[in-house]
C-alpha cells in the first residue's frame, strides 16, 4: 500500500517597504556591504527598535487577501540564538500573538478546486548576509538585516509537489498583485521551507521532517519528490524516521541532515520588552481592507459578467495587475472591452513576450491605445495602420496622439471611392490574368488585387471598400 | 533546582566557557539563586494576569520615511576584524 | 566654588562671577586629587576646557545660552556619547566608542551641558556596591574603606567629591537611590517610561530608567525637567517635560504611607532612630502618617532576580566579538570565538546573571519562573495602586543599613535580606522615587529618606522632597 504525502510550508516573504522594520534605512538591495545601516540594525548598545507602520499594513493587506482574521493586538517576541548574520542575537518575531489567523488560499487540482488553510501570518525581521572571503573567512554584511519579513505558515494541506508548486504560484501571483512583495525568488525576497510527513490511509500522522535551503520552485519539486522516495524507502525497509530538520542540496540532488529535534536549539522565546504591545483598530483593518485591489479571481468573474469576456480571456487580463489595470484604463477610454481585450491578448501579449522579463513593462499609455483602437473601430485607420501605429507608440513614443500620428505616419485610410477606383482600375488593366482569375471566382486574386491596392496606397486603402469595388469594376 | 549536566547546557546555550572551578561555583550560586525565587510560589496568582505594558494603537507608529544611514566607516570602527566594508568572521560551515 | 550646588553654580555663572573655565578647571584639580576614589573611567579634559572657553564666549558676546550653560556633568559609564569612550565597566567594551549619543545626552547638550567624565560603575550595572567593575572598585569619599554603593557609584562618588554638579545614573533595582544614600547625594529614579532609554546601553529593559545624581533635590528637579519627555527614539518612553520648579508645598494635610512590615524589622539602629526622626519631622509640619501592610513587597527581590537576568541575559547576546567590543585572541573557529570572548570579556556577576536568565527563559522554566514572577509583578502593582489610594506618598528609609565596608558581606542575615526591599519593588512596580540625605550613622556615614510617588507623580515628589530639604537646613 503507498503513502500519502502530508505537506505544509513556511513561506517567508520580504515586504517592499520603504525602510527597514526597525529602523529606518533604506530597504533595498546594495551590492556594496552594509551601507544601507545604522546603529540600530548593527544592535549597537543602547539602541532601540522602532516599528514601521507600513510594514504592518503590508502585513494586514496580505492577511486580508487571504481571508486572514486580524488580531487586535499583536506582539512581538525575541527567538534567541547565535548566528554572525543575527546582531542582535535575537531576532524579533511573533510567536504568541502573531497579526493574522486562520485563513486560506484556494487552488485549482486536477481533482478540482482545494482550499488551503492558513495557519497564522506573522511578521519578523529578516538576518543579514554572509559570504565568503577571498582570503580565509566569511564577511558579514548587514544591509539585508532588519527587512521586514511575513511568516506565512499553511497547515498541512498540500499533498504533493504539483499541489505545493500550484500553491507557490498563486501565493506568489497574490501577492505581487496586492503590491506587498516582488516576491522574486531567486533573489530571496520568497524563501520557502518545506514540511513532509507519510503516511498510510487511516494511520495517524508521520514523523515531520523540515526541509530548508529551497531557492527555487524548481528546487521545492525536486525536493519534495526526493524526499518522498527517501521517506518511503525508510519506511518499506522497516526503519524509522527522525523528526529532524533537513537541508536540500540542489546541485547534488539530495537533502542531508541539519539538526534532530534532541539538538534543536531553545529559542527562549519571550515578549519582546523595547516594543510595547500594538493595538490593531478596526477602523485601521477596514483602512487597509480598501487599499486593496479587487483581486484575480473577483476579477476575472467581473469581466466575464459586466464585459461578456469568456473566462480564458478573463483569467489571462487579470494574471497580472498591471495588465488588468491597464485593460480597465482602456476601457474607460473606449468603452469596446472585447476589442481591447483582443488586442492585448494578441499583439500586447506578444511584445511582452519579447521583453522575456518576469516582471510587465508596459511602456503604452491606456488612454492612447484605446483612443488608436476607437480609431480603427471608426474605420478612419485600417489594420495596418493600427498595427503600425501601436509598434509606433510601443517603441518610439507612447505619449504620441494618435490622431496626430495619422499625419506623421500617412496612415489615413482612403476610403475615397473615386481615388480608390482610380487606382483599382490601374492595377487591373495591368494584371489582366490575375483579373480573369478574379472573374473566375479565385479568391486568392483578391487578395492578390487588396494587397497591390495597399502597395499602391502605401498601406491605407480601405480593405472593404476595395472589396466592394473589385465586385463592382470586375 | 540545576545539576551540573544541566548548567553546562545552559553556559552552552549562553556561549560562556566555564572551567570546573567555575562549573561547581555557579552551580552553588544558581541553587542559591532558585532557592530564594520559589519563594514566589508563596504567593496564589491563579486569577492574576501578566503584567503587560501599555499598548500603542498601530495609527501612532513610526512613518515609512528613509533617514540616511550611517556611513560605513563609522559603523566599521569598532569592528574586530573588517575586510571590503564588512564584518570578517572565521569561515562558516553551512 | 566645588560645593556649590548646580542652581548655585549657575547662578554664579550666569552673574558671570565665575567663568565656566574656572568651573570646569576646578572640577578636573578635584578629580586629580582624587584618583584614589576611581570614581571616573574617562576624563574630557581637553574637550570639557574648549567647551567651556567657548560657552565663555559666548557669553560675553551676549548671547542667549541654554539653562546648563558651562556646567561640568558626569555621566555612568553605560551612557553613550559620540566620540567618547562608553565601556559599562567591562572589558567587553574596553574600546568601545560609539558614533550615536542617548538622547538624555543630547538633552543636556542642548542647554550647553559640558560633560567632564564617565563614572566608573559595577559592570553592566550588575551589583549594588561597585565592586563588580573591570576598572576596580570605587571607593566611598565619606569613608574610603566603604562601597559608595551600586551599580551608579562612580556617578555618585563624583557628586560627593565635588567633581561636578551633576550626574547621571541608571537604576534598574535601586542603582541610583542607594549608592545616593550611601554617599550622602540625592538620587531620582523616575517613572518607568519617563525618561528616554536611547543611547543607554540595556541592563533590563523594563525595569532601567536614567535619573539624576545631584547634592539637591532642587538640582535633581532641574535635570530630570531637562532629560524627561516622551521620545521618538524609544517607544517605551511616554513621559513629559512639564515640571514646574521650586514649587511650594507644605506637608500639612498630607498622608505620608509607611510599609509599617518592613519598617518594624529593620535591625539597624541608626537606620531605625534616624527614620523615627525624620518622619516626626514631617508630622511636626502637620503630615498624617498612615501605617500600610504592604506584604508583597518582600517578594519584589526573588520577582526582579527572574525578570532582570532573563531580559539582562538576552539583552548582552549581541557581545559577540564580531560587530564590536572584546574579541579573544585564542580563537580557533566561529563557535569559538563567541564562546571565548564572552568568558574572557564578562566578570564573575555578569555571566552568573546570564546563566541564570537564560536557564529561566528555556521552554522547561518559562512558565515556572518568568510567567510566575510577570503576574507577581502585576500583584506589587497593585499594592502599590491601592497604597497610593491612602496616602499622597510612601516614605521609607532608602536602604535598610547605611554603606558597609569592602568585601563584607553583611553578617546580618535579615539586614541582608532587607537590603533591597525598599528601592527594588519601585523598579517592579514602575513608580518614582527620591533618595534624600536623612542622617548619619554613628560611624558618619550617610543615611538616605526615600520619597516614593505614584506613576508620573514627579512634582509632587520633587516639590515635598525640597520642602523636605527645607526642613533639614
Amino acid at each position: 500500500m503507498s503513502y500519502l504525502t502530508v505537506i505544509g510550508l513556511e513561506v517567508h516573504n520580504e515586504l517592499k517597504t520603504n525602510t527597514k522594520i526597525f529602523c529606518s534605512c533604506k530597504n533595498e538591495f546594495s551590492l556594496e556591504p552594509n551601507t544601507n545601516c545604522c546603529p540600530t540594525c548593527l544592535a549597537m548598545p543602547g539602541t532601540l527598535p522602532l516599528l514601521n507602520k507600513q510594514a504592518v499594513e503590508y502585513a494586514i493587506k496580505a492577511g486580508l487577501a487571504l481571508n486572514c482574521d486580524i488580531n487586535t493586538v499583536t506582539q512581538w517576541d525575541r527567538k534567541n540564538y547565535y548566528y554572525p548574520d543575527l546582531p542582535k542575537a535575537y531576532q524579533l518575531s511573533q510567536l504568541y500573538h502573531p497579526l493574522c489567523l486562520g485563513g486560506y488560499l484556494e487552488i485549482n487540482t486536477e481533482n478540482g478546486i482545494k482550499k488551503i488553510r492558513i495557519n497564522h501570518i506573522h511578521l519578523e525581521e529578516d538576518a543579514g548576509k554572509l559570504v565568503h572571503s577571498e582570503f580565509s573567512g566569511s564577511l558579514v554584511d548587514y544591509n539585508r538585516g532588519g527587512v521586514p519579513l511575513i511568516e506565512i505558515v499553511t497547515e498541512p494541506d498540500l499533498s504533493s509537489a504539483e499541489e505545493t508548486l500550484t500553491f507557490l504560484e498563486n501565493l506568489k501571483a497574490l501577492l505581487k498583485y496586492i503590491g506587498v512583495s516582488d516576491v522574486k525568488m531567486e533573489q530571496g525576497s520568497l524563501r520557502c521551507d518545506v514540511n513532509i510527513s507519510l503516511h498510510k490511509a487511516g494511520e495517524p500522522l508521520g514523523t515531520r521532517i523540515e526541509m530548508k535551503n529551497l531557492a527555487s520552485f524548481k528546487a521545492v519539486q525536486r525536493a519534495i519528490n526526493y524526499e518522498v522516495k527517501r521517506q518511503t524507502e525508510v519506511l518499506e525497509s522497516g526503519g524509522k524516521l527522525v523528526q529532524e530538520t533537513r537541508r536540500w542540496d540542489d546541485a547534488e540532488g539530495r537533502s542531508y541532515t541539519m539538526r534532530t529535534k534532541e539538538n534543536a536549539q531553545d529559542y527562549r522565546y519571550f515578549p519582546d520588552p523595547d516594543l510595547v504591545p500594538v493595538n490593531v483598530s478596526r477602523e485601521f483593518v477596514q483602512q487597509v481592507k480598501e487599499t486593496l485591489p479587487m483581486l484575480p479571481k473577483a476579477r476575472a468573474q467581473k469581466y466575464v459578467e459586466e464585459f461578456k469576456l469568456p473566462q480564458y480571456d478573463a483569467e489571462i487580463l487579470t494574471s497580472d495587475r498591471i495588465l488588468a489595470d491597464f485593460f480597465d484604463e482602456c476601457v474607460l477610454t473606449f468603452d469596446n472591452p472585447k476589442m481591447i481585450s483582443n488586442w492585448i491578448m494578441t499583439e500586447v501579449m506578444r511584445k511582452l513576450k519579447e521583453q522575456n522579463s518576469e516582471d510587465i513593462v508596459l511602456p503604452l499609455k491606456a488612454d492612447n491605445f484605446a483612443k488608436m483602437l476607437k480609431l480603427y473601430a471608426d474605420n478612419v485607420i485600417n489594420q495596418n495602420a493600427a498595427k503600425t501605429m501601436f509598434e509606433y507608440m510601443w517603441d518610439k513614443d507612447s505619449n504620441a496622439d494618435p490622431k496626430t500620428l495619422i499625419e506623421k505616419l500617412n496612415l489615413g485610410q482612403i476610403s475615397d471611392e473615386g481615388e480608390l477606383q482610380k487606382i483599382l482600375t490601374e492595377i487591373i488593366k495591368n494584371n489582366p490574368a490575375a483579373a480573369d482569375d478574379l472573374r473566375n471566382g479565385n479568391k486568392k486574386a483578391t487578395a492578390f488585387f487588396v494587397g497591390q491596392a495597399m502597395k499602391a496606397t502605401k498601406g491605407k486603402a480601405n480593405p472593404k471598400t476595395v472589396n466592394e469595388l473589385l465586385e463592382k469594376l470586375l | 533546582m540545576i545539576n551540573q549536566e544541566e548548567l553546562k547546557k545552559i553556559a552552552v546555550l549562553s556561549r560562556l566557557e566555564l572551567n570546573e572551578e567555575e562549573l561547581i561555583s555557579f552551580e552553588n550560586d544558581l541553587n542559591k539563586a532558585l532557592d530564594y525565587i520559589d519563594k514566589l510560589n508563596e504567593l496564589d496568582t491563579n486569577s492574576v494576569e501578566p503584567t503587560y505594558c501599555t499598548p500603542i494603537n498601530v495609527e501612532d507608529l513610526r512613518e515609512d520615511v528613509i533617514k540616511p544611514s550611517m556611513d560605513r566607516e563609522l559603523l566599521l570602527q569598532n569592528a574586530p576584524e573588517q575586510e571590503d566594508g564588512a564584518f570578517k568572521v572565521p569561515t562558516v560551515v553551512e | 566654588m566645588q560645593k556649590k550646588t548646580l542652581v548655585e553654580i549657575i547662578e554664579l555663572l550666569n552673574k558671570k562671577q565665575v567663568s565656566s573655565e574656572e568651573v570646569v578647571s576646578g572640577c578636573l584639580k578635584q578629580i586629580e586629587k582624587n584618583t584614589h576614589l576611581n570614581a571616573l573611567n574617562y576624563v574630557n579634559s581637553k574637550d570639557a576646557l574648549n567647551s567651556a572657553k567657548k560657552i565663555d564666549e559666548r557669553r560675553q558676546k551676549g548671547e542667549k545660552l541654554g539653562l546648563l550653560a558651562g556646567v561640568p556633568i558626569v555621566l555612568k559609564d553605560n551612557i553613550c556619547v559620540q566620540g567618547i569612550p562608553t565601556t559599562c565597566s567591562s572589558k567587553m567594551l574596553q574600546n568601545f566608542v560609539p558614533q550615536y549619543t542617548a538622547t538624555v545626552v543630547t538633552k543636556l547638550l542642548a542647554e550647553d551641558a559640558i560633560i567632564i567624565g564617565k563614572a566608573n560603575m559595577d559592570e553592566f550595572a550588575m551589583g549594588s556596591s561597585n565592586e563588580t567593575s573591570f576598572t576596580g572598585k570605587v571607593l566611598n569619599p565619606i569613608d574610603n574603606e566603604y562601597v559608595p554603593g551600586g551599580s551608579s557609584g562612580g556617578s555618585a562618588a563624583s557628586i560627593a567629591a565635588n567633581f561636578a554638579y551633576a550626574a547621571l545614573g541608571s537604576d534598574t533595582g535601586g542603582s541610583i537611590r542607594q549608592p545616593a544614600a550611601f554617599c550622602g547625594v540625592v538620587g531620582v529614579k523616575p517613572t518607568y517610561g519617563a525618561v528616554s532609554r536611547y543611547g543607554v546601553v540595556a541592563f533590563a529593559s523594563s525595569l532601567d530608567q536614567v535619573g539624576p545624581i545631584t547634592k539637591t533635590a532642587q538640582d535633581a528637579a532641574l535635570i530630570f525637567k531637562i532629560i524627561s519627555g516622551k521620545d521618538e527614539l524609544d517607544i517605551t518612553s511616554c513621559g513629559n517635560s512639564n515640571l514646574k520648579l521650586n514649587q511650594d508645598f507644605s506637608f500639612k494635610g498630607k498622608k505620608i504611607g509607611i510599609p509599617k512590615e518592613f519598617f518594624d524589622q529593620i535591625t539597624d539602629n541608626d537606620v531605625k532612630n534616624t527614620m523615627n526622626q525624620e518622619l516626626k519631622k514631617l508630622e511636626n509640619q502637620g503630615a498624617e502618617i498612615i501605617e500600610l501592610s504592604m506584604k508583597t513587597l518582600e517578594y519584589a527581590m526573588p520577582t526582579y532576580n527572574v525578570l532582570a537576568s532573563a531580559e539582562a541575559a538576552s539583552n548582552l547576546s549581541r557581545f559577540d566579538g564580531i560587530k564590536y567590543g572584546y574579541r579573544s585572541d585564542n580563537f580557533d573557529d566561529l563557535l569559538s570565538i563567541y564562546f571565548k570572548s564572552r568568558s574572557e570579556g564578562f566578570g564573575y556577576e555578569v555571566k552568573r546573571r546570564i546563566l541564570l536568565g537564560n536557564y529561566m527563559l528555556t521552554s522547561a522554566c518559562f512558565e515556572k519562573y518568568y510567567i510566575k514572577a510577570q503576574k507577581v509583578q502585576t500583584l506589587i502593582k497593585n499594592t502599590f495602586l491601592q497604597a497610593f489610594e491612602k496616602c499622597d506618598l510612601i516614605v521609607t528609609p532608602t536602604s535598610a543599613t547605611p554603606a558597609f565596608k569592602f568585601g563584607e558581606k553583611q553578617n546580618d542575615k535579615v539586614a541582608m535580606a532587607l537590603s533591597d526591599v525598599f528601592t527594588v519593588p519601585v523598579n517592579i512596580a514602575g513608580n518614582a522615587a527620591i533618595s534624600i540625605p536623612a542622617g548619619l550613622s554613628s560611624k558618619g556615614l550617610p543615611i538616605g529618606l526615600q520619597i516614593i510617588a505614584p506613576h508620573f507623580g514627579e512634582q509632587m515628589m520633587f516639590d515635598a522632597a525640597q520642602a523636605y530639604e527645607r526642613l533639614s537646613k
